[in-house]
């Protein structure tokens, strides 16, 4: 079929709008993980003084959803995270958050955190490498938690709520949790690690100066 | 037209690749296993011990803890392996909330607690533990061992009316002594003359083993005692006049009685998906053989005692013995399995204030799962609630795709130029 020339300049100008939109969605789809990380690292530094300022909330137990809960660092991973109260969609932008109704760092029972895998800074891109005996460091307004890792990483339904409703009946313990595997979300990654020092945050300061 | 054929072929690909795998949809179960072996459960007047113990525990926490020993007191149903009664030199415990596991064994001679160390010796007993969670899933491997025990006849200081009953045993013996040949009759008088220096019992013991594995969706506890031999009153060579030499009867070898007692098995399996659960369980099997003393050689007739049987040895002496075979069971139902292989038992010498009991090779394996039902008249939630959500999808793939159809529209459209 012969193409006139009108028809040949509508069907190159079609062409050339698809590829430009084409280019620009491929552009944005590879820039996301970088601007979520952009944007988790704008929050993180806002967090960082709000740790700092929020010893009283903490203290009455009054961290409301989106306000820093806690200082985790993973030495062995080179982590180092501000972990944000609740696990929202918006709340998690800044990394990490604490899953709401587990206790508070350094109480009984089992502390619950979920973190991010490939977007948001990343914070648990590694959190298969951990093995039993490996560290994780929760610091808070009042005091510095070490845990120490107890298992192998392990996977689980998305369902499955076991990780943070089963736990032994004495004892101080902490669940990580993030997306696996890297890219999707149709499992969850767990490692699970026990309390076994406390240090009161101001009594080191004293000690310190 | 090649080079659009080619660009038609990668982003034909990276399309491809870029679909989402299908998430496998698991449904996991609750579960809970307890396992338990114990070699030899001995009990004399008020007094007893247990020698070769191994527990195993574990739960979908994940959790798993265990116990290897090689002397405890009296278990009794007493089954915490965290506190269990046992002599801490010759035992090990295992937990994965406390971090702790044992490695290698643990070995000593055990402390046999007054007056039962009077007439009990124990040879050297061990005890192994470890426990770890593995790929989310409890393991625990548990062990406990004892060397030879030997218990002598001097009874005396244990039982007081252990020297009457003895008497009485051996003027009874004296009866049986009048049809065996000279040189068995020789030995044995000479054995009844200084039998309270002789070995009245024997025994070598197995050890007890309980573990959990985990294979696929399947975990396993299972738990087994390898059983005993048992020699009662062994027979001394004789030297060139005919008199017995000390110390060269070995009860298990050429004693008076022999029983042996096999290996005991109890599992039972957890399928973690399905929540269902499966046992098995095979009773230990005795067999006694009594010695032909109108014979030199060791000559014996065995009888073989059938599960839940009890035979009756020296009947109507004050040595008056029964032994009585064990039986296994077990039970499933709708998310719980049971297994358990009942000790062998033994009374001996049953006319002498009660006399010696012994258990031996019992081992007991349970499981339960559960997917936690609705409750009557409750409606499912139409969406299950997740865990959040802290991956986003790998979109790479799309976006070089677009990128490619981009190119490609640009190749395409210098045709229309």
């Amino acid at each position: 079929m012969k193409i006139t020339p009108t028809g040949a300049r509508r069907l190159r100008r079609s062409i050339t709008s698809l590829a430009v939109v084409s280019a620009l969605v491929g552009v944005g789809l590879l820039a996301y993980p970088f601007a979520t990380d952009l944007w988790a690292a704008r929050i993180q530094r806002g967090l960082v003084a709000g740790l700092a300022a929020s010893a009283d909330d903490y203290r009455l137990g009054k961290i409301k959803p989106g306000e820093a809960l806690t200082q985790l660092q993973i030495p062995k991973l080179d982590v180092d995270v501000m972990v944000v109260e609740g696990t929202s969609l918006s709340a998690l932008r800044a990394g990490a958050g604490h899953y709401p109704k587990t206790p508070l760092p350094g109480e009984a029972g089992n502390v619950a955190v979920a973190g991010h895998r490939t977007t948001y800074g990343r914070p648990f891109n590694r959190l298969d490498e951990l093995v039993p005996g490996d560290k994780i460091i929760l610091t808070t307004p009042l005091a510095r938690h070490v845990y120490e890792v107890t298992s192998e990483t392990y996977v689980v339904a998305p369902t499955d709520w076991s990780p943070i409703e089963e736990y032994p009946r004495k004892g101080s313990f902490l669940t990580l949790t993030t997306c696996h595997p890297e890219g999707s979300a149709s499992q969850r990654l767990v490692t699970r690690a026990k309390l076994v020092k406390t240090a009161d945050i101001i009594a080191m300061q004293r000690a310190a100066s | 037209m090649k080079r659009t054929l080619a660009l038609a072929m990668i982003l034909s690909i990276f399309v491809l690749a870029a679909l989402p795998a299908g998430a496998a949809a698991t449904k996991d179960a609750t579960f809970a296993l307890e396992g338990e072996a114990r070699g030899l459960e001995l009990a004399l007047g008020d007094q007893g011990l247990t020698l070769g113990v191994a527990l195993a525990r574990g739960n979908s926490s994940p959790f798993a803890a265990g116990a290897g020993a090689g002397q405890c007191t009296v278990l009794g149903t007493n089954t915490d392996p965290e506190e269990l009664p046992c002599n801490e030199s010759t035992s090990q415990k295992s937990s994965t909330t406390t971090s702790t596991s044992g490695t290698g064994e643990t070995c000593a001679a055990p402390s046999i607690p007054a007056p039962l160390n009077t007439v009990l010796n124990v040879d050297l007993a061990c005890g192994s533990s470890a426990s770890k969670i593995v790929r989310g899933l409890p393991t625990s491997s548990n062990h406990g061992k004892v060397g030879e025990a030997t218990l002598d006849l001097d009874l005396r200081g244990l039982i007081p009316e252990a020297e009457d009953a003895k008497e009485q045993l051996v003027d009874q013996l004296q009866e049986i002594l009048g049809g065996a040949p000279e040189p068995i009759a020789n030995a044995l008088n000479q054995l009844l003359d200084v039998v309270d220096d002789g070995q009245a019992l024997q025994i070598l013991l197995g050890p007890a083993n309980s573990d959990i594995t985990a294979k696929g969706n399947k975990i396993t506890v299972s738990s087994d005692s390898a059983g005993a031999l048992i020699g009662v009153a062994g027979i001394p060579d004789l030297d060139e006049e005919g008199q017995p030499i000390l110390g060269t009867s070995t009860a298990t070898e050429d004693g008076l009685v022999i029983i042996e007692v096999g290996r005991s098995t109890a599992s039972a399996t957890i399928d973690k998906l399905s929540a269902t659960a499966n046992s098995a369980a095979t009773a230990a099997l005795v067999t006694v053989k009594v010695r032909d003393i109108t014979q030199v050689e060791p000559t014996y007739e065995e009888v073989s005692v059938a599960p839940g049987e009890t035979v009756t040895i020296l009947e109507g002496t004050p040595a008056e013995s029964t032994i009585t075979a064990a039986v296994a069971t077990k039970e499933e139902r709708t998310g719980s399995a049971l297994a358990a292989a009942d000790a062998v038992r033994l009374h001996l010498l049953k006319g002498v204030s009660g006399g010696i009991k012994l258990g031996l090779a019992r081992a007991t394996a349970a499981a339960t799962a559960e997917v936690k039902p609705l409750a009557a008249g409750q409606k499912k939630p139409p969406l299950a609630k997740v865990l959040p959500q802290t991956g986003a999808r790998n979109v790479t793939f799309v976006a070089l795709g677009l990128l490619l159809l981009a190119a490609l529209g640009l190749v395409v459209r210098r045709r229309f130029s």
